[in-house]
């Protein structure tokens, strides 16, 4: 023993790994590091920062001028860190330094080829005699590639010499688009994505046509890249669950995206898949019945793509209540029990917890009565789900309760919006725009569709059994139109949308600049925006984003505080008030390590109408209490999830982060000084 | 130092303008707006206000924009748009685009046509009040 420990002492510690961008399969977003504590907070200091793009690499091609919302965290695995760049190419940097060691190859070598986007992952996969086969397999466009982790070369065994093609076969030839990264489980790679439909840039949330394609899960093979299965989120005639699509509205509908990252569990060889809303989800006359898979939790069986369980969160969404926060995995114990859960957060502000074997909710899920529509058409669901544990983590429903009240006038002239429209708990549906002077403006909805918990939320302390929600809390305007324009084909829809003629040969895929405009294509004005006081202030009280803390031993609500302090601390409204914390309102993701829980402001260019401009703060804070224990400016906002890894000793922690008018980078932190290391 | 010459032009054309200057003609703003209803307006919206993605004109507009290049939101453009498929746009195409956003955000047209992504160099973006 007493020689173990001094052979410990003389060897240089090991690295530790963060192996995929959520830390691990589960996605705990969790590491056991303590070098970095908070004994030795006050040393951490930036140790490197690189912009999102080697700049080699843009002297090559002097246009090429990535976004500044980067949102891929890297990985580290073996002594590499990995990412989806800023063009989304994968590059590989140094740990200690962040220098660029190689990055993948455009096809050919041209601008058009370089130009792209970043993702939010890539994944390492090892097989092979004796596992000398790494590769990292990323989505890229249209694409999904396989390269050597060692040199960066495309793996030609893979696909078509080392990408295959992800396209759905829609029918008017949209972008498959993903957001995320591939998960690989086991052997088998599994994508999600979305783009089953031209408007809304593929994310069937806007327009005023009901068909796209359903945007299906894929398994492909890790090695050679040949489709496996596919699982259908719109069931097919004969499967179970078509009969929830009335009217044979499962022959046209679509969306229900993957458009939050899955997890898996490798040794049960399940995957978890969290979906997304069906097409226009705000009227669904067409549709009446429950609708699944939309809004669903769906554990599948990697090998075969057959559902094992599931759960759908949100009956007949009507709100764009997605499950695009990532299903967490992470072991807790009830009542002296050990159960293996899976914990999905909703937009709806619940967060539902199951054993993830075999879908069993942990505590009871009730089905309870919710207000019915109004809208000509319409089939409520009469009842929707209810989580008995844990409580919501952020703000359900408005009533005249919530409105702001740091003053007596700044609550009168919250009372005097609020009025024109429809208030209620939540599930209040939408409701048709009046077209009497004063009649109402539609529901006020509270989360509206950019909240509560997004792809963001979300880290699990196995130490623990600790939750962290990350939420913001939003309204929106839901406001239904009767569709008097031909081309609609749904009767009711949240915006006054007047598309061109559909039309698969002038979609997408047009290269020519047209002569002339085409007839009759009006404006068509964008999602409503929700209501703000004068001064610019939201109509409810902050805070606008917070953190939750579960015990999930427990199914409590340990601790939650206000997420930040934003800009809306200098509206001119609030001077001389004594004013609470009021959140920062945009999508930031977590960060857990043995004692700490790290978390930035999020970017003003993170999609979403939400985030802070300009220089922010990244913060930790006691995981047990959520006290800010430590802060350090950043130049503008995170927009993506850090992640911390260990080499040659030092502890790092890097976050990517940009702003409207910053360019790009990942920035890491390290403690300064040697001396501090301990 | 390359950075400091072309910084050095910015300065002289922001000087030079007291108006935006016309860098492209009605013709083709007009032509560009099938193309931008097509390729942008779903997240962007059909007026430029934003929806899912940024606004391309007011104050969320020039918080991004404001005193940098015409060729820098060029580039952007080129690099990372439309969202579905960077890098689909051709260049013509987005030196239309760029006439349809900047008419969008008050720049008169002129004389004459936008044909080359050079002529955007020393362009540098200002709100028109």
């Amino acid at each position: 023993m007493f020689a173990l420990g001094s052979l410990g002492m003389l060897c240089v510690a090991a690295d530790t790994e963060w192996r995929t961008y959520g830390g691990d399969k589960g996605f705990q977003r969790y590491s056991p590091l303590d070098q970095i504590n908070r004994t030795t907070l006050s040393n951490l200091d930036i140790a490197w920062s690189r912009p999102s793009l080697d700049t080699e690499y843009k002297d090559k091609f002097p246009d090429l001028n990535p976004s500044n919302y980067l949102r891929a965290t890297p990985i580290m695995v073996n002594g590499m860190l990995y990412a989806s760049n800023g063009v989304g190419l994968i590059e590989a940097f140094d740990p200690a330094t962040g220098k660029t060691k190689w990055i993948q190859k455009p096809f050919p070598n041209s601008f058009k080829e370089a130009a792209g986007q970043s993702l939010r992952g890539v994944e390492y996969w090892r097989g092979g005699p004796g596992g000398k086969d790494e590769r990292i397999i990323a989505i890229r466009g249209q694409f999904l590639y396989s390269i050597n982790a060692k040199s960066g070369e495309p793996d030609y065994d893979f696909g078509d010499r080392g990408k295959v093609f992800l396209r759905w076969p829609t029918t008017d030839n949209v972008y498959y688009r993903a957001s995320n990264g591939p998960m690989v489980v086991n052997d088998v790679i599994v994508i999600g994505g979305t783009g089953g439909a031209a408007f809304a840039g593929g994310s069937g949330d806007l327009g005023n046509q009901k068909e796209a394609a359903a945007e299906n899960i894929r398994g492909y093979d890790v090695k050679t890249g040949r489709l496996l299965w596919t699982f259908h989120v719109v069931p097919e005639a004969g499967q179970p669950g078509n009969e929830t699509w009335g009217k044979e509205s499962w022959k046209y509908v679509g969306s229900i995206g993957n458009w939050g990252p899955m997890t898996a569990d490798e040794k049960l060889g399940m995957v978890y898949v969290p979906l997304t809303a069906p097409t226009l989800a705000y009227y669904g006359g067409h549709r009446p019945g429950n609708n699944l898979y939309a809004n669903s939790l769906v554990a599948l069986n990697v090998k075969t793509g057959k559902p094992v369980w599931h759960f759908q969160m949100v009956h007949h969404d009507l709100w764009d209540y997605d499950n695009a926060a990532p299903p967490v995995l992470g072991d807790i114990r009830v009542n002296g029990k050990l159960i293996r859960a899976v914990m999905q957060a909703n937009k709806n502000g619940f967060l539902f917890v199951f054993d993830r074997e075999t879908g069993k909710p942990v505590w009871p899920i009730e089905e309870r009565p919710v207000p019915q529509s109004t809208v000509p058409g319409e089939a409520t669901s009469p009842t929707q789900p209810f989580p008995t544990k844990p409580p919501p983590f952020d703000r359900q429903g408005l009533s005249e309760a919530d409105l702001i009240d740091f003053t007596p006038e700044l609550h009168k002239e919250a009372q005097e919006i609020a009025r024109h429209y429809v208030l209620g708990p939540l599930f209040t549906p939408p409701s048709v725009l009046s077209d009497e002077p004063d009649g109402k403006k539609g529901s006020l909805i509270v989360p509206g569709v950019w909240g509560s918990g997004n792809w963001n939320t979300g880290a699990f302390d196995p130490e623990t059994g600790m939750y962290y929600a990350v939420s913001r809390t939003v309204a929106d305007v839901f406001a239904l139109t009767k569709q008097e324009d031909p081309r609609a084909t749904i009767d009711y829809t949240i915006i006054d949308f007047n598309p061109e003629p559909p039309n698969p040969q002038n979609r997408r895929f047009t290269t020519g600049i047209p002569q002339e405009a085409p007839q009759g294509a009006g404006p068509r004005p964008g999602l409503p925006k929700p209501p703000v006081l004068p001064s610019g202030l939201p109509i409810f009280k902050p805070p606008y984003g917070r953190i939750t803390a579960f015990d999930l031993n427990k199914g409590d609500l340990v601790w939650q505080v206000a997420n930040g302090d934003d800009g809306l601390r200098n509206n001119a409204a609030l001077q001389g008030l004594n004013v609470p914390p009021l959140g920062s309102n945009g999508r930031p993701a977590p960060l857990v390590t043995k004692t700490l829980l790290f978390l930035g402001d999020s970017s003003d260019a993170v999609s979403g109408r939400a985030g802070t401009h300009g220089a922010v703060q990244f913060r930790a804070y006691d995981k047990a209490t959520g006290q800010v224990l430590w802060e350090h400016p950043l130049p503008a906002g995170t927009t993506g999830a850090p992640m911390t890894y260990s080499s040659a000793g030092k502890q790092y922690i890097v976050v990517p982060v940009g702003g409207q008018d910053y360019g790009a980078g990942w920035i890491a932190f390290t403690l300064k000084s040697p001396a501090a290391n301990k | 130092m390359r950075r400091l010459i072309f910084a050095g032009f910015a300065v002289c054309a922001g000087a030079l303008f007291a108006q935006p200057p016309a860098i492209f003609t009605a013709a083709q703003a007009k032509a560009a707006t099938a193309l931008y209803q097509e390729q942008c307006g779903d997240c962007h919206s059909m007026n430029l206000t934003g929806g899912t993605g940024p606004a391309l004109t007011g104050d969320g507009f020039w918080a991004s924009w404001n005193k940098k290049t015409a060729r820098n939101l060029y580039s952007r453009i080129l690099t990372s748009m439309p969202q579905g498929n960077p890098g689909g746009l051709t260049e013509k195409e987005v030196l239309y685009l760029m006439a349809y956003i900047l008419q969008g955000n008050g720049y008169a047209a002129g004389e004459t046509p936008l044909t080359s992504a050079s002529q955007l160099d020393k362009v540098v973006l200002e709100r028109v009040k």
